[in-house]
């Protein structure tokens, strides 16, 4: 994930910068992330934090365009005062991300236990219903973390496209990163297989609803830009300040299936080492798929708004540079 | 037949096709398509089956027709027309498919 928001095109970055933030798409992951694993673990986000700090200074192109996503998505016309401060955050955020797919590797031990884990009472009593449990999310905070569930004995798998080193658009470095890192260890803590919704592949929901009946946990980002598959059903949605299409099958796959639909957050705490998730009890799916949709968007858009140095900005559109189509509706 | 009926299953190609083909034009591709569906119409190709309304129609043949689909099973040749869903149904039940084509 990491080198897909990185490595942009650079038109403005001298050839010494390009070279060095090339080089460090691969060599951070493939060289410097695997020995932070011989420190401890304040050590190793030490070093992350470092490396995050050094890409904010170097990387206008990315800089540019990580303060003006922010901007955009949650201070709309409104200046945002701390706006370098979150954007540095956002480059430390990405490293330390990486640090904790290596950590997860193993039992996940080293990583489970910089996690604060809230509200599994929530999960626990939903999966007791016996109809698997359907948690959404956005792409807020650090998917390796999402997968310490299933290091907990958590049967869980994940609906996703790049999770598992399938995205044929990256480089081949990076897809290797993603297979022997965050896709071996993502799925090695997931309980049921992984499932692919990447663009031409078949059946995801009806996996996922397949994976509901044996009683694991779907986990489905619902702020993705919907997939081919999935355009026939979008709703309408205002979200981060844009008026733009989202597909509602978590919402969906609840309702057909009478599975819980519940909201995880995952965050870090300021000290970048230690993170929170937070499960939520479970979301009412009473009512039209649209209205219950926009209201867990709502959910997850609060959450990224409470914290916007953690999320994705690399998605959809605020990815621009020019302001004035990074704010336009691009559905 | 109504489509919501159960099945003993025990049916044959011919009992199934005409029972799933209801199903998909009343329940699937309601509203959305005007010209009838073939027992050959190619449900993928012509978006009468999405991601979404797959869920649906598995949900249906597993409780008409007594089987349990297995995520590798989901591929497009088992669900691409209602002959190929016949196929399907009928190779997990161990039986050939000897109905005839519509």
């Amino acid at each position: 994930m990491e080198a897909r928001y990185l490595k942009l095109p650079s038109a403005t970055q001298s050839g010494l910068t390009r070279f060095f933030t090339r080089a460090d798409s691969v060599l951070y992951p493939m060289l410097v992330v695997p020995l932070t694993g011989l420190l401890p673990a304040r050590l190793a986000y030490r070093v992350a934090i470092a490396r995050g700090d050094l890409l904010y200074a170097l990387d206008r192109d990315t800089r540019k365009r990580v303060e003006q996503s922010i901007q955009t998505g949650v201070g709309g016309k409104e200046p945002i005062p701390n706006l370098p401060s979150l954007t540095r955050a956002w480059f430390r955020y990405f490293s330390c991300n990486t640090v904790d797919s290596m950590r997860l590797l193993g039992d996940g031990k080293a990583l489970s236990r910089l996690v604060d884990v809230r509200g599994l009472d929530n999960l626990d009593a939903a999966i007791a219903r016996g109809k698997g449990v359907v948690m959404f999310c956005s792409h807020l905070g650090s998917r390796a973390t999402f997968a310490l569930l299933g290091a907990r004995g958590y049967p869980v798998t994940m609906i996703g496209r790049a999770t598992f080193g399938d995205d044929a658009n990256k480089p081949t470095l990076v897809r290797m990163f993603h297979r022997l890192y965050r896709g071996r260890a993502v799925s090695y803590h997931a309980r049921v297989s992984g499932i692919s919704n990447y663009p031409g592949l078949f059946g995801a929901a009806a996996k996922a609803a397949i994976a509901l009946r044996g009683n694991a946990i779907v986990g489905i980002a619902i702020d993705a830009k919907p997939k081919p598959q999935d355009v026939s059903r979008p709703v309408a949605v205002t979200f981060l300040n844009k008026h733009v299409s989202k597909a509602p099958g978590a919402v969906s796959i609840a309702q057909l299936t009478g599975a819980p639909l519940i909201m995880i957050s995952i965050h870090r705490k300021e000290d970048w080492c230690h993170q929170v998730i937070e499960i939520s009890p479970p979301v009412s799916v009473e009512g039209e798929t649209a209205d219950v949709f926009a209201r867990c968007l709502a959910l997850v858009e609060a959450d990224i708004r409470r914290y916007p140095a953690q999320y994705v900005w690399g998605l959809e559109g605020f990815w621009r540079l020019d302001p004035d189509e990074a704010g336009q509706d691009f559905t | 037949m109504s489509v919501m009926s159960k099945t003993d299953g025990t049916n044959s190609p011919s009992e199934m096709k005409p029972v799933i083909r209801e199903y998909i034009t009343k329940e699937i591709a309601s509203g959305r398509r005007s010209t009838p569906i073939d027992y050959d119409t190619s449900l993928l190709v012509q978006d009468i089956l999405d991601s979404l309304s797959l869920v649906k129609l598995v949900m249906f043949l597993e409780s008409n027709f007594s089987i349990a689909v297995r995520p590798e099973e989901l591929v497009p040749e088992n669900f691409s027309t209602i002959n190929a869903i016949c196929a399907y149904i009928m190779s997990k039940k161990g039986t050939p498919n000897t109905g005839k084509l519509s």
